[in-house]
């Protein structure tokens, strides 16, 4: 995901993470990471926004029946803002 | 006549929408999305050109999986009489299934109930059936959901670490719903379908 003029990899609601100069040097390091464990890589644009999903070992996630809602990015904004954010354990 | 198929990703689920039966429902259609399937039911579209019977035998005709919760027995105190579209759809879902084409056949259905033999009181004719029992527990519902499709897909996640990514989503919904602008206790199938989604996406 986007960190300022950077792409940084991390878990999510987690702090910190590695940081790169370009999003494919951060999207190689994730699969790298799991060439061995199951889990899923979430790319983001620069405005923050999923771009792709890619799935490890892990089934994918299928899109919702019906038409796309007109909420959709705002759902997706609260989201992600919410589930990315690092969590208190 | 339109063209039939069956989607193998999608899930049917017939099952109370009351506000008590929330917590199962929540967690049915959770896991049914994080075990890499598309959960449907009769709420997921409001076109009133279509009627209810009508789009509930095209959605079922559609899906190779249905989840059938016939737990909703009681009478509604204003009229003592039960509700009735549960069994309904259940015998249209096996009716697909043994008397259509050779894909509607290979559907697959789960009965869940309260307890697993409550049901020889009521309909018995599905004997013979396998019913499972979710005890009105939301995550005995995932384990059962997650074990019927995992006898048809594998490998998937454990009931365990479904039932924990459960938890954390509904800790969650409340700020997500105030992110979004929407009421967590009038949320929509779409709005549900959708927070869990890219809760998923995000956050698993």
């Amino acid at each position: 995901m986007p960190a300022k003029d950077r792409w940084v990899l991390r878990r999510a609601g987690v702090a910190g993470g590695r940081t790169f100069a370009t999003q494919r040097e951060a999207i190689e390091a994730g699969r790298k990471h799991f060439a061995s464990a199951a889990g899923q890589i979430v790319i983001h644009n620069a405005d923050g926004k999923i771009r792709a999903a890619v799935y490890f070992k892990v089934p994918k996630i299928q899109s919702p029946p019906g038409r796309v809602p007109s909420n959709a990015d705002k759902i997706e904004r609260a989201v992600t803002s919410i589930a990315l954010a690092p969590q208190a354990n | 006549m339109a063209r039939e198929y069956v989607r193998s990703k999608d899930v049917f689920i017939n099952c109370p929408f009351d506000q008590a039966y929330k917590p199962i429902f929540n967690a049915i259609v959770f896991s049914v999305s994080e075990l890499g399937f598309r959960a449907r039911c009769a709420l997921e579209t409001d076109d009133g050109g279509e009627a209810r019977l009508d789009k509930i035998m095209r959605m079922i005709g559609e899906c190779k999986y249905g989840i059938h919760d016939i737990s909703a027995t009681a009478l509604n105190p204003a009229i003592n009489l039960p509700r009735f579209n549960m069994p309904l759809e259940l015998g249209l879902y096996l009716g697909c299934k043994r008397y259509g084409s050779s894909s509607q056949r290979n559907k697959s259905v789960l009965i869940l109930d309260r307890d697993q033999y409550r049901y020889r009181n009521f309909i018995s004719d599905i004997s013979g059936q396998d019913v499972h029992a979710h005890g009105d527990d939301p995550n005995r519902a995932i384990t059962e959901v997650r074990n019927w499709l995992a006898s048809k897909v594998k490998p998937l996640p454990g009931g365990a670490t479904i039932q924990a990514h459960y938890l954390r989503f509904v800790t969650m919904l409340p700020a997500m719903c105030v992110a979004s602008e929407l009421d967590p206790n009038a949320l929509t199938f779409g709005d549900l379908s959708w927070l869990i989604n890219k809760w998923l996406i995000s956050a698993r």
